[in-house]
């Protein structure tokens, strides 16, 4: 069968964070293809996207084909099976992949099929990319690794310094909490529906890709006491987000919720600091502010979504917060000095 | 920095302390013929029993109870007028069976209960027991364990207390597993012992529920609204050291309950001046003084005060003791939670006590939690000394 170059490689493309790094459970590492969709499951997550044109029932080792796919330069290829192997056909190039005909991967495939979809608000990918640069990365404390769409209609997260509430005015239909390492991947997919059952939740976008996320089934903690921050109103200065930018370099890391850069208010300036493995950076900007000096560490580009909205916060003896169209943003100071 | 969130809201039941478990994770449905055993019951006396885990006999007719254990128990709740399957809910704190490589029934480890515990949890939710029955030591570490934080200690520690559990809102009943009385004969003192615990449910089904009423802990500054205290108080200190004697030794919170409900708490002041209601209420000797483990407070009166409390009254420490001398079970924590049902109030602030103390209590949150707990302290003591007074008829 002749399926275009471009609508495979970008549907393993899409599927490809459902693969999983190490083959604990089988098939894991390989792309699974069923009813004209391919699809990747990783026990925490599951994609699967549809690709027009492919007939094929089985599951190909992920590496070598996605490989291959990447350097195929005809617009289609030809893709056949014979016995036991996947023949892929692309000019004058052929590869061949062992294909097991038995997918004994746990699919979900009555969704691929179902109607009873709720529609996503409309800002959810931004709430949702907001809130999931706030959770915490430490397992220990499993509910803040977590993206919390509430019932209300709020989406909230925290790592237990750094609070968001992202509302979005149309609650879900019931409490769920997303690991923020799925939500990572639901903020690229631009999900425009969801479903609900036990122990996972579904995405739906417009071209049908589906992500499946397991949640974890507890009650988030209540952020509400938290967000109520009474003190002085600071107007951070504009170029804090070109200095962000170069002191942002030091900061990277793989995960964004691995990143910090540290703000620090002194003496009518902001120190704005990061390191990695071997380098430091510290810059300094004018900040016409006389009030108490404080301190507080944040994921850089989270900030500089916040600040591109608001460079007005308010500053209490021990937190700081942020305000937004629709969010709130709370961190808690690291450091707040008396008044001179 | 002070966070948001104490320990407890963070706390994940399905993974405690950071573990990631969950049903299946534990891998012993791969070998069991009942997948994850469903609760078993009519259930008409709300009595949850949790028992171990599945045996061959459970596995192979797929409901709990089925072999001599079992049988075991019905003929005792029997006896007591309680029908196992009709009256009770059966569950068991892991719902595969767990073999050893022989094929031998064996003990479930920590993952496994672990891996299960959200099982029994969403039972003891969906169902709403009024007694929950835990047989064995396995049972108690389902239900209990991942909520106590300090040293855990055998089934013997555990056994023979009808316990208010106000996270469950449900009585729980802990004693030995029946598997353990019949290896050492139902006539043995085992069997006795068993029978009394087994007795413990059929007094708690007449029992109302004793729910906790929320104490009024009074943050002061001005000490001098201790000198209308008249009645007999319940003293707590937080102190830096375990000892007064070395320098830099120092008391730094104090908390005063004057009642079952409400409580002053406070940081010490730095003068004598300050302190001189706090210290005229020591040396009041009309005034009966309660304490657990009357010999902290007074040594630390004696050394860091110069003075000698007067009016010692009880001691709640001597008194657990007194009423039960099985080693582990006199710590105001232990005895909280089995009087009260109230488990792990001091997480929140166990990082902070210690020698920094004076330190992180600089932070006012911090001040009000480590304040908060240091009442909570003095108003368990008060609350533990009446009760025991009323057992021992004082």
């Amino acid at each position: 069968m002749i399926v275009k170059t471009e609508t495979l490689r970008h549907a393993l493309e899409v599927v490809k964070p459902g693969l999983a790094n190490k083959e604990r459970i089988e098939q894991t590492t390989s792309f699974a293809f069923l009813q004209g969709r391919v699809v990747t499951y990783n026990d925490e997550i599951s994609i699967s996207h549809p690709v027009v044109g492919l007939d094929l029932e089985g599951v190909v080792p992920a590496e070598h084909l996605y490989k291959f796919l990447e350097k195929v330069k005809k617009e289609e290829v030809d893709i056949e099976v014979v016995g036991n192997e996947l023949i892929v056909k692309s000019g004058k190039s052929k590869a061949g992949f062992a294909l097991e005909r038995e997918i004994r991967l746990p699919l979900k495939q009555e969704l691929w099929n179902a109607e009873d979809w709720h529609a996503l608000p409309e800002n959810f990918s931004r709430a949702v990319s907001f809130a999931s640069k706030t959770c915490s990365n430490d397992v220990s404390r499993p509910k803040l690794t977590c993206v919390h769409l509430s019932k209300e209609g709020f989406v909230e997260a925290s790592d237990g310094y750094r609070l968001l509430r992202y509302s979005l005015g149309t609650g879900f239909i019931e409490s769920i909490l997303v690991p923020s390492t799925s939500c990572e991947e639901v903020v690229g997919l631009s999900m425009k529906e969801y479903r609900v059952e036990k122990g996972w939740v579904h995405f739906r976008n417009e071209e049908g890709t589906i992500l499946s996320s397991r949640v974890l089934e507890e009650d988030y903690v209540d952020i509400t006491p938290h967000l109520n921050v009474e003190g002085e109103k600071v107007i951070l200065p504009r170029t804090i987000l070109e200095a962000l930018d170069r002191v942002h370099v030091f900061a990277k890391r793989r995960r964004v919720i691995d990143e910090s850069v540290e703000v620090e208010s002194v003496n009518r300036r902001l120190i704005l600091r990061a390191s990695s493995d071997g380098s430091w950076v510290e810059e300094e900007i004018n900040f016409a502010y006389d009030g108490a000096g404080f301190k507080f560490v944040v994921v850089p580009s989270l900030l500089k979504d916040v600040l591109t909205e608001s460079l007005e916060c308010v500053v209490s003896q021990n937190r700081l917060k942020f305000r937004g169209e629709g969010w709130e943003y709370v961190v808690a100071l690291k450091e707040r000095r008396k008044a001179s | 920095m002070e966070g948001f969130f104490s320990k407890k809201e963070v706390e994940s039941i399905i993974r405690p302390g950071g573990r990631k478990t969950g049903c299946f994770q534990c891998g012993l449905h791969a070998n069991c013929l009942t997948l994850k055993m469903e609760p078993y019951g009519g259930f008409k006396k709300k009595i949850l029993n949790i028992g171990e885990a599945p045996g061959e006999w459970e596995d192979k007719k797929g409901k709990p109870w089925q072999g001599k254990t079992g049988e075991l128990l019905r003929k005792q709740y029997a006896k007591m007028g309680i029908n196992l399957f009709e009256d009770c809910l059966n569950i068991n704190a892991v719902n595969c069976r767990p073999v050893d490589e022989k094929g031998n029934n064996r003990t479930p480890t920590s993952i496994e209960i672990d891996s299960c515990r959200k099982n029994v949890l969403e039972c003891i939710h969906q169902n709403k027991p009024q007694v929950i029955v835990l047989l064995g030591a396995t049972a108690v570490e389902s239900l209990i364990g991942y909520r106590w934080k300090r040293e855990f200690g055998s089934i013997s520690k555990w056994r023979g207390w009808a316990i208010p559990d106000q996270d469950f809102e449900a009585w729980v009943v802990p004693t030995f597993h029946p598997n353990f009385v019949e290896r050492a004969g139902a006539d043995d003192v085992t069997g006795v012992i068993w029978r009394q615990d087994l007795s413990l449910v059929k007094e708690c089904l007449k029992l109302p529920f004793p729910k906790y009423k929320e104490p009024d802990i009074e943050i002061i500054d001005d000490l001098s609204v201790l000198n209308n205290i008249q009645g007999p108080i319940a003293i707590d200190y937080e102190t830096n050291r375990l000892k007064p004697y070395s320098p830099g030794s120092r008391i730094v919170t104090v908390a005063i309950a004057d009642s079952e409900d409400h409580c002053f708490a406070f940081k010490l002041p730095a003068s004598r001046e300050g302190r001189k209601p706090l210290l005229r209420l020591l040396t009041d000797e009309k005034i009966p003084k309660m304490a657990h483990n009357i010999k902290f407070e007074d040594n630390w009166s004696s050394v860091r005060f110069g003075i000698e409390v007067k009016g010692w009254d009880w001691d709640t420490m001597l008194a657990s003791h007194i009423l039960d001398n099985r080693p582990g079970i006199t710590s105001l924590k232990f005895q909280a939670y089995v009087n009260f049902g109230v488990v792990d109030y001091e997480s929140d602030v166990a990082d902070t006590l210690g020698e920094d103390l004076e330190e992180a209590i600089k932070s006012p949150a911090i001040l009000r939690k480590v304040l908060t707990y240091n009442g909570l302290d003095s108003i368990f003591t008060y609350r533990l000394a009446m009760l025991q007074k009323k057992i021992m008829n004082v």
